[in-house]
């Protein structure tokens, strides 16, 4: 007992000794290669599987790119998106319908320069379209907000993906794959190239005025304010860098198709995204991608496993595909309840390392960057309270109403509060007190 | 008071649309009667999203999935069990029972730990749920579409209905049953969460959960209460209706009547309960007069005469949305409900 | 939410493989109008002029021959002349601008593209709808798939020494997830060539995907917008270019609808527009009137299933012409039942006339019954009547199956016409020798679904269809008229 609550007496903050050490030169050595050989696996093996599989890698690159435009929603904002192949699909059929309509490009060939500009007008067009709800997200927050992109994504479900001189008519609107970029393997590179921008971008904004500024106001609105942030700005952006983003993905899937048809864009893969998301760690950029690349990957990777694929088409007489849909919302519902961080926080000790950190299992103290504790506060669920001591003092069980109010007081500073980290031992101590404060 | 003067002006407009198209045959009456047959399925549902969120203050987007395997469990029952004829008055508590099971498991392993995370977090979980228990319905049921009886035959013996017939309109005996029900249970429920103790208490937990220890309610026992209650609203529905819709698939309650369903307690006020009801009615009567008037008034574009409804597709589709939008960047309260 | 139940509008779309031979031609789409084939000529119907050799007047020239066949009957034209229409180099279909597929040369006589072809076996791979909004039950199509070829080896035939394997996939019911399981089927597994079993996006996508690597398409017909294009792709059952008109006719012809009051009742999907336009068309011609016209979005619920039964008994409807997603149209019945409602209904398309279809419908009531949809099959329970085979091959290798249902009814007819494509091929099969034969085969007939002729600018080769009628007595589809293109 006494021992877990030392250990939570020196959680909270970073300690100046953590901040001051940095690796070796031996120690970056070694991040570097580990980092490289990641790197290199990864293009190793887009080179070397046939091309039905680099098809498939470059639909997990697409995918990461959508993950991290809804991560910008959904984690750094805080918002959820469950409209968000609107903006995908809007954008894939503006891209196609330049790259057709107005440059010329037939069912052979494509220039290069034509698929960047379309890719571009595909990007300003999901901005556009993110900026709106961007503005309509400044009015109406949380379950609100999450029936509007409810709403948009159906709109456009219904009558934007049905216009015929966008659709041409059922025959879907072609997108040739631009010349030198034509083969899944050269398209697979290709969508390597964007999400790596992507991901730069990303990286930049979140250290950044602006990436601070978003977190801020997801943190607190009014204390954000109170310092001098421009609350509007700083949020329609965040929508319009996710726009962006997803205009980019949108342009991607339309060329690697080559032909957009609406079908492709429906409500169920919008959950699907979301889902992803989750499940790879909110606001954890490196999490997200993993998360995306294994929803795309993983209805493949189940057929590989041969005794598996056996098994569950002849012994249970059903196709594989019907466990997708459970198995990945299984997981989503898992990382919500028992493991927040998702993926992102599972593989974090690598992360941090590879960053130049202490190799550690455990992140240390509150500061720093450590979004979503906000999420499925853990103290709420087994996880910190046991740590902590589900027992009182005199070894009974503590009531449900305190535990209740423990986890209140720790998650209540974050979602309402402006200040400093949520304070467990504060917490822990003052019990009910605590609990007051609202 | 509100409530009173709310649900008078709606009835009145109703009204008043029924006296203008009395005795044409062509005319929206029939489509008020189908908008209130329609409507009330999407009250029904409303009912358990409003409780839910009284209770959660979250958007339950497994409501319908709790009708669809009410559903499911009543088709089982009835048509594959062999060695046992089950009828139909054992196999709907049956029915309703595995969708309280599924509502209670749902607030044990979803609700409860996620209960001081943003709501959103539980959002995103209850989408999770649902699509959950979907994929297990495929897995279970295959997609293939199946039948579901009504509870009374919509036509008798010789094949005559069994129904009425109002403004041109049949009404089968299970719509009106629906209608019945629903009002019924608005009725019950206003009832109990106004003026019974335990209802007030309920309530109470929602608003504020400190001085609800402090009076001495369970956190966990009303929550159980709430989710097991709207699993039975949304079991209930889910077996009144698939008889009614013509087959029986896995998500049957969630595509078609999920949107509408939340835009009813949207409109309704998502903290009414009378409001769902109403929400409901105005709803479907706002999807079914937005068909009659795609397919009566046209607009001459070049020469061609066409019906609004084949220049915007998906007419009833927007009208909902369009309502939807209105309520929320407007009065986000809705007609009855009291909060921001 | 799930769109599992949610049947697309391309529901209506295809099926299987097909099908067999009937004779003639396909008026007026491989012949200019007004023209007939006898004894191998081409003649005009009227006056009977001979216009020149089928070779000549279908043959991969370079003029356009539309403008003079069409306007001059008296013309000997086949290569000379003013034309008026719009010719492409690669030869032309009757119609000016009509597109056609560009020509394919004579095959090498060696060396060509042997894949999935060895001394013992050919593989052909299947992209169908397994999971989707549009599924097709994938145990049935498991054994379907491979059951005539397995009554074949069991009789001792073989193609040269060859027997056919078949590899099935899910594409979801999305084009996408279609271009990428083809992609592997024609990568990993080396299959010969695809096939596609049902959904227009599907079909059009996979199809598109074997033209860019020159792997042979044999598949349903749906729509022929850029299928027409392509050089690898054969449709083995009428499109709805062909069946739109001949439903009309059908109304008209054999069921008197010239003065009744005809409603079309569609989703409103662009995949929809051809056998919407060529059902209007033929009305036209016919002389009898559409007098409504409704669409319906594609996430139709039971609102709108209400709403257009109410507005069709209030305005008479007496022939109802449906072409939307089965369950919806089922929910339709369902409150047509209600509403005392029993127009003719009829329809095209295969997944409209699956027995399951009428079994849940026929639960609720009568409206399906008596209904009338075309289908390049027959229905499962004659199938005695056209292959009694089939039945045989049932009993020795499913004995449980209690003879099967409609989609392995389907497969085998498919799987037929593989068959005899793969023997008119003959010894030296390549992909290219497969191409260049079967746009020359004429009359592909496999007694099941329709006879089959194709022609090098021409791959849509069937232009006839069965005739279904839904009866509750039994809840099943019954076949009333066969291999009819003309009513």
């Amino acid at each position: 007992m006494t021992a877990s609550a030392t250990e939570v007496m020196e959680a909270p903050g970073p300690t100046l000794e953590a901040e001051r050490w940095s690796p070796s030169a031996g120690g970056w050595t070694a991040r570097l290669l580990v980092l490289a050989a990641i790197f290199g696996g990864v293009i190793w093996v887009t080179a070397i599987v046939p091309n039905y599989w680099a098809d498939r890698i470059s639909l997990a690159a697409i995918f990461a790119i959508i993950g991290l435009s809804l991560n910008i929603v959904l984690g750094y904002v805080g918002q959820v998106s469950l409209g968000h192949h609107g903006f995908v699909g809007i954008a894939a059929f503006v891209a196609a319908y330049y790259a057709t309509e107005k440059a010329g490009c037939s069912l052979d060939a494509c220039s290069f320069g034509t698929f960047m500009t379309a890719t571009v007008v595909a990007a300003l067009s999901g901005a556009v379209v993110a900026m709106l709800l961007g503005l309509i997200a400044l009015r109406i927050k949380g379950l609100y907000l999450a029936l509007i992109t409810l709403a948009y994504g159906f709109v456009a479900e219904r009558s934007i993906f049905e216009i015929p001189f966008l659709t041409r008519g059922g025959a879907g609107m072609p997108a040739t794959r631009p010349d030198g970029w034509g083969t899944d393997r050269e398209f697979a590179f290709l969508c390597f190239f964007f999400l790596a921008a992507v991901i730069f971008v990303d990286w930049r904004l979140l250290r950044s005025k602006v990436g601070r500024a978003i977190l801020a106001i997801k943190h607190s609105e009014s204390v954000a304010s109170t310092y001098g942030v421009n609350v509007t700005s700083y949020k329609v952006l965040a929508f319009i860098l996710s726009g962006i983003f997803a205009g980019i993905a949108g342009s991607l899937l339309a060329f690697r198709a080559e032909t957009v048809v609406s079908n492709d864009f429906n409500f169920a893969i919008a959950l699907l995204w979301v889902l992803m998301v989750v499940v790879g760690g909110l606001g954890n950029r490196v999490g997200v991608i993993i998360g995306s690349a294994f929803f795309a990957l993983f209805p493949f990777l189940i057929v590989l496993i041969g005794p598996l694929d056996h098994f569950i088409r002849d012994t249970l007489g059903r196709e594989p595909d019907y466990f997708t849909i459970v198995i990945g919302s299984a997981l989503a519902i898992l990382t919500i309840i028992q493991y927040p961080g998702g993926i992102g926080e599972q593989v974090s000790p690598i992360t941090r390392w590879l960053g130049g950190k202490r190799f550690s299992l455990h992140a240390e103290g509150h500061g720093g960057h450590k979004p979503k504790e906000a999420k499925a506060a853990k103290p709420a669920t087994g996880g910190l309270l046991a740590k902590v001591g589900l027992h009182n003092e005199d070894g009974t069980e503590r009531s449900d109403e305190a535990l209740a109010a423990l986890g209140r007081a720790v998650e209540r500073p974050a979602s309402h509060d402006p200040g400093p980290p949520p304070d467990v031992w504060g917490a822990l101590v003052g019990g009910k007190k605590k609990g007051d404060e609202r | 008071m509100r409530t009173g003067i709310v649900i008078g002006a709606t009835v009145a407009l109703l009204a008043l649309v029924l006296i203008l198209g009395a005795g044409d045959d062509g005319g929206p009456n029939a489509y008020v009667v189908i908008g209130i047959a329609t409507g009330a399925i999407y009250g029904l549902v409303a009912l358990g999203l409003v409780l839910v969120y009284k209770g959660s203050r979250v958007f339950n987007f497994a409501q319908g999935e709790f009708g669809t395997v009410a559903a499911f469990t009543v088709f089982v029952l009835m048509e594959q069990v062999r060695s046992v004829d089950i009828p139909y008055w054992a196999a709907l508590p049956a029915g309703l029972l595995v969708a309280v099971a599924l509502g209670l498991a749902m607030e044990r392993v979803v609700v409860r730990p996620l209960m001081n995370s943003p709501r959103i977090t539980l959002l995103v979980a209850t989408i999770a749920f649902a699509l959950l228990t979907v994929g297990v319905e495929i897995v279970l049921f295959l997609p293939e579409a199946k039948v579901l009886e009504p509870l009374i035959a919509a036509t008798d013996a010789s094949g005559n209905p069994n129904g009425v017939e109002i403004f041109n309109y049949i009404l089968e005996p299970q719509n009106i049953i629906i209608v019945g029900v629903l009002a019924l249970l608005a009725v019950v429920l206003g009832y109990f969460f106004s003026k019974t103790d335990l209802g007030l208490a309920v309530l109470a937990t929602s608003q504020d959960s400190f001085a609800t220890r402090v009076v001495g309610i369970g956190v966990e026992r009303t929550s159980r209460f709430i989710w097991g209650t709207a699993a039975f609203l949304g079991g209930l529905a889910g077996i009144l209706y698939v008889p009614i819709s013509g087959s029986l698939t896995p998500g049957a309650m969630t595509s078609g009547i999920l949107i509408p369903a939340f835009t009813a307690a949207v409109l309704g006020g998502m903290t009414s309960l009378p409001g769902a009801f109403l929400g409901g009615i105005v709803i479907g009567c706002v999807q079914s007069l937005a068909n009659w008037a795609g397919n009566t008034y046209t607009l001459t574009i070049d020469d061609v005469v066409k019906p609004l409804q084949s220049i915007i597709p998906g007419l009833p589709d927007v009208a909902i949305i369009i309502v939807l939008l209105l309520v929320l960047l407007i009065r986000p309260q809705g007609l009855l409900g009291s909060e921001a | 939410m799930t769109r599992s139940r949610r049947p697309l509008a391309v529901v209506l779309v295809g099926v299987f493989l097909l099908v067999a031979a009937a004779c003639g031609q396909k008026p007026g789409v491989a012949l200019p109008e007004g023209t007939k084939i006898v004894d191998g000529q081409v003649v005009d119907a009227e006056t009977g002029e001979v216009l020149g050799t089928v070779e000549e007047v279908l043959g991969t020239g370079t003029t356009d021959l539309a403008g003079d066949l069409g306007t001059d009957t008296t013309g000997t034209g086949t290569t000379t002349g003013t034309s008026t229409g719009t010719g492409t180099s690669t030869g032309t279909g009757s119609d000016p601008g009509e597109p056609a597929p560009p020509a394919n040369e004579p095959p090498p006589s060696s060396g060509g593209n042997t894949t999935g072809v060895t001394d013992k076996v050919i593989k052909i791979g299947i992209h169908a709808p397994l999971t989707g909004a549009a599924p097709v039950p994938s145990d049935s199509v498991e054994i379907g798939k491979d059951l005539y070829f397995r009554w074949m080896a069991d009789q001792g035939q073989t193609l040269f020494g060859r027997n056919v394997e078949v590899v099935l996939k899910n594409d979801q019911y999305n084009p996408s997830t279609a271009v990428a399981v083809c992609k592997e089927m024609v990568e990993k597994d080396k299959v010969f060539m695809l096939s596609g079993a049902a959904g227009t996006d599907q079909i059009q996508a996979c199809a598109r995907y074997a033209a860019s690597v020159g792997v042979p398409y044999v598949g349903a017909g749906v729509t022929e917008l850029v299928l027409n294009q392509l050089p690898n792709y054969f449709a083995t059952t009428a499109t709805y270019n062909d069946q739109g008109p001949m439903l009309a006719d059908f109304l008209v012809s054999d069921l008197g609808a010239k003065n009744e009051k005809n409603g079309m009742l569609t989703f409103d999907t662009p995949n929809f527009e051809d056998a919407r336009q060529g059902f209007l068309d033929g009305m036209k011609k016919q002389g009898a009137a559409v007098v409504y016209d409704r669409r319906v979005s594609k996430g139709a619920g039971t609102s709108e299933a209400r709403s257009v039964v109410q507005e069709m008994k209030t305005a008479g409807i007496e022939n109802v012409f449906v072409l939307t997603s089965p369950v919806w149209w089922i929910n339709v019945l369902k409150q047509a039942d209600t509403q005392q409602y029993e127009p003719q209904w009829v329809g095209v398309g295969i997944s409209m006339t699956f027995d399951t279809v009428a079994s849940v419908a026929c639960r609720g009531g009568s409206s399906i019954d008596g209904s009338k949809f075309f289908s390049p099959f027959p229905a499962w329970f004659d199938s005695n009547r056209f292959d009694p085979e089939f039945r045989q091959a049932m009993n020795k290798f499913h004995s449980n199956e209690n003879g099967g249902d409609d989609f392995m009814w389907l497969s085998w007819s498919g799987s037929k016409t593989f068959w005899d494509m793969f023997k008119g091929v003959g010894q030296n099969l390549t992909r290219e020798a497969f191409i260049y034969e079967v746009e020359r085969m004429r009359a592909l007939k496999n007694g099941i679904g329709p006879a089959l002729s194709f022609a090098p600018d021409d791959h849509f080769g069937a232009d006839t269809v069965h005739v279904s009628e839904a009866r509750c007595s039994d809840n099943r589809w019954h076949t009333i008229e066969s291999f009819i293109s003309d009513f």
